[in-house]
């Protein structure tokens, strides 16, 4: 084209026509992909919506006082229905959460601290097993701990699954924790240590005040994906169909009974699976909002 | 009291110096109560860690003697029947991770993507919120959802319209039960698609928006933009975000166990979308009520292979999360 001999007013002529043809092809196609990403975000929400509608939808009533308090019941022929509640499930969970959660809290401190105070291959080796951890299937941590403890013992407690959800829970709070003490500015480290005071002291009284927020976004990170853990206590902690406040002793937990009324018999067991599919999820999405409380307080400070 | 001694002040002097802060030394002498209590905790830990290895390995060693190569050779996976072959539940675990991936990242990374330069601001936070929502989520409310909802209707409907459309050509032939490989998959890209979503939304937000800006003002589109400009600059970070991504499904347990329907020696293998399968994972699940002696060491051996293929891709994915990181800062 370049050959062709035109004149000035022709060639500005020209580049305006098949600029702007290029530019409306460009156009069509920005906007076709662009319509594509809408149709993911869409497609994305789909599923979201079919969960939600499906658990409130069929959960909802069964959020009575005495679902909440009866424990559980196997339908009998003449009332295939009477499957009662999940009190046994509820007293289950809240013990062999709460011990796990009192031995995880001090462990994953201590432990962020020690990575973030001290030097070496033997830390940088605990660091890359902690980051693993958070990534491996939860069922592996069933298997140790069946292996380590109900296999030595040939008992089941509900303690073993209070241990077993320590090694979810630690992993995900030690990195968080370290990730927090890691953002503190070392300004302020600094001028703790040139007024004389001892490390330990500016842990104490300067590092872990700073890194709170996100030290608790952890925590509670950590505890919503372990309220609703299935594998690792399913072979641990051994079933009761009483309420039990004793960890020495078996328990059922919500997942647990989730998991023996759905491969149950019948019906109304696994119509009640969305009862406890909703009490669950109200469980791990007040944690789950509590952590994000923390993460919006650490970027506004 | 305690003593001001040159040693107290080492510390200030190390942190001082150009080192960051990171590189700071525990004054040798002082403090050494604090210093201890940390070697302590750290060791602890790290001997758990060995000891949780330890016990994998030693327990898992009968198991081997038991199946023995017959493991490797057969092709059969019965726990009750004494057969076992891991060849079934690997195939089971690669095609659900593989069509899991195949639905879950062009939908997570759309949906970043439109996160980030479609929504307005002010919806940004909530709608990203909502979608990690699924992340949440624990995996037997995915395993009832399969079960209950989506089992149900992909038997009677999903599944009877794909083969119709196919003309039952394979793999989209034979019996539709609902359950089975084809509702594992989704189950399964449901439950990836918020990890997708999340990090690769971190990774976008990163871009330097001269990069993004500098193209625009050359009269690229938004498309070209996207197309051209951020997902090239992005692609580590995805990469990761997938390798992620991969290693939660290739370990996902209960879900899969509610909907895969498992393995038998009547049907030995997933062979078609709708057949019936079983993970390595679920196998673990699905059998562990059933253990007896030296049978019960192979899924002991089973869970060491997954929890080693498991912890080497979740190792990879980490160390190229963290290079992407690193390179933005």
């Amino acid at each position: 084209m370049s050959t062709v001999d035109v004149g000035t007013h022709d060639r500005r002529e020209f580049i305006r026509t098949t600029s702007a043809k290029s530019y409306r092809r460009r156009a069509v196609s920005s906007r076709i992909f662009m319509s594509l990403l809408v149709l993911a975000l869409t497609i994305a929400f789909v599923p979201l919506a079919s969960i939600l509608q499906n658990v409130v939808g069929h959960g909802i009533h069964y959020l009575t006082w005495g679902f909440l308090t009866t424990s559980q019941q196997l339908p009998s022929i003449t009332n295939t229905n009477g499957i009662g509640g999940i009190g046994n499930a509820l007293a289950g969970t809240a013990v062999v959460d709460l011990i796990a959660i009192v031995i995880s809290i001090p462990t994953a401190i201590l432990l962020a601290i020690s990575m973030f105070e001290l030097q070496g291959r033997w830390v940088v080796a605990v660091r890359t097993a902690m980051e693993t951890f958070i990534g491996l299937p939860s069922i592996v941590f069933g298997v140790f701990t069946y292996v380590s403890l109900v296999l030595t013992t040939h008992q089941y407690h509900a303690y073993f699954g209070s241990l077993a959800l320590t090694f979810i829970m630690v992993p995900v709070m030690t990195v968080n924790a370290l990730a927090a003490l890691q953002s503190v500015p070392d300004t302020l480290i600094e001028a703790g240590l040139s007024l004389g005071l001892r490390p330990s002291r500016v842990m104490l009284h300067i590092i872990l005040p700073a890194a709170r927020a996100r030290v608790f976004t952890g925590i509670f990170l950590a505890f919503s994906r372990a309220v609703g853990e299935t594998a690792p206590i399913l072979f641990v902690i051994g079933a009761s169909t009483l309420p039990n406040f004793n960890p020495g002793a078996q328990a059922t937990s919500l997942p647990t009974l989730m998991w023996s009324y759905l491969t149950g018999a019948y019906p109304s067991q696994r119509e009640a699976c969305w009862g406890i599919a909703l009490v669950l999820m109200v469980a791990v999405l007040f944690f789950n909002v509590l952590s994000r409380v923390f993460v919006a307080r650490t970027q506004q400070s | 009291m305690e003593q001001v001694t040159t040693e107290n002040l080492e510390p200030t002097a190390d942190a001082g110096s150009a080192q960051a802060g990171r590189e700071r030394k525990l004054p040798t002498g002082s403090d050494r109560v604090y210093r201890n209590t940390l070697w302590t905790v750290l060791t602890l830990v790290g001997v758990i860690v060995f000891y949780f290895i330890f016990v994998l390995v030693k327990n898992s060693l009968p198991g081997w003697q038991y199946a023995g190569w017959k493991m490797f050779t057969t092709g059969t996976w019965s726990f009750g029947d004494n057969k076992f072959s891991v060849w079934p539940l690997v195939l089971g675990t690669v095609l659900t991770t593989f069509f899991a991936l195949l639905m879950a990242v062009p939908v997570g990374v759309g949906a970043a993507l439109a996160i980030v330069y479609l929504i307005p601001r002010r919806l940004r936070l909530a709608v990203s919120s909502l979608i990690e929502l699924l992340a949440v989520v624990p995996s037997i409310v995915y395993g009832v959802w399969g079960a209950l909802v989506m089992a149900g209707w992909l038997g009677n409907k999903g599944e009877p319209w794909l083969k119709s459309v196919a003309h039952g050509a394979w793999p989209f032939n034979g019996a539709t039960s609902g359950y089975g490989m084809t509702l594992g998959s989704i189950v399964l890209a449901v439950m990836i698609m918020p990890i997708v979503t999340a990090i690769s939304r971190d990774v976008i937000v990163a871009v330097p928006k001269e990069l993004t800006e500098g193209a625009l003002s050359l009269g690229a589109t938004r498309g070209q933009v996207i197309r051209k400009v951020i997902l090239p600059s992005c692609k580590t970070g995805i990469v990761g975000a997938v390798t992620l991504a991969t290693g939660r499904a290739l370990g996902e347990t209960i879900a899969l166990a509610t909907v895969l329907g498992g393995v038998t020696q009547m049907s030995p293998w997933p062979d078609r979308a709708f057949s019936t399968g079983s993970t390595l994972a679920a196998e673990i699940a699905i059998d562990f009520g059933a253990i007896t002696g030296k049978a019960g060491n192979v899924l002991f051996a089973l869970s060491l292979i997954l929890m080693l293929i498991v912890g080497v891709v979740t190792y990879f994915a980490r160390s190229i999360i963290r290079r992407n990181e690193r390179q933005f800062r």
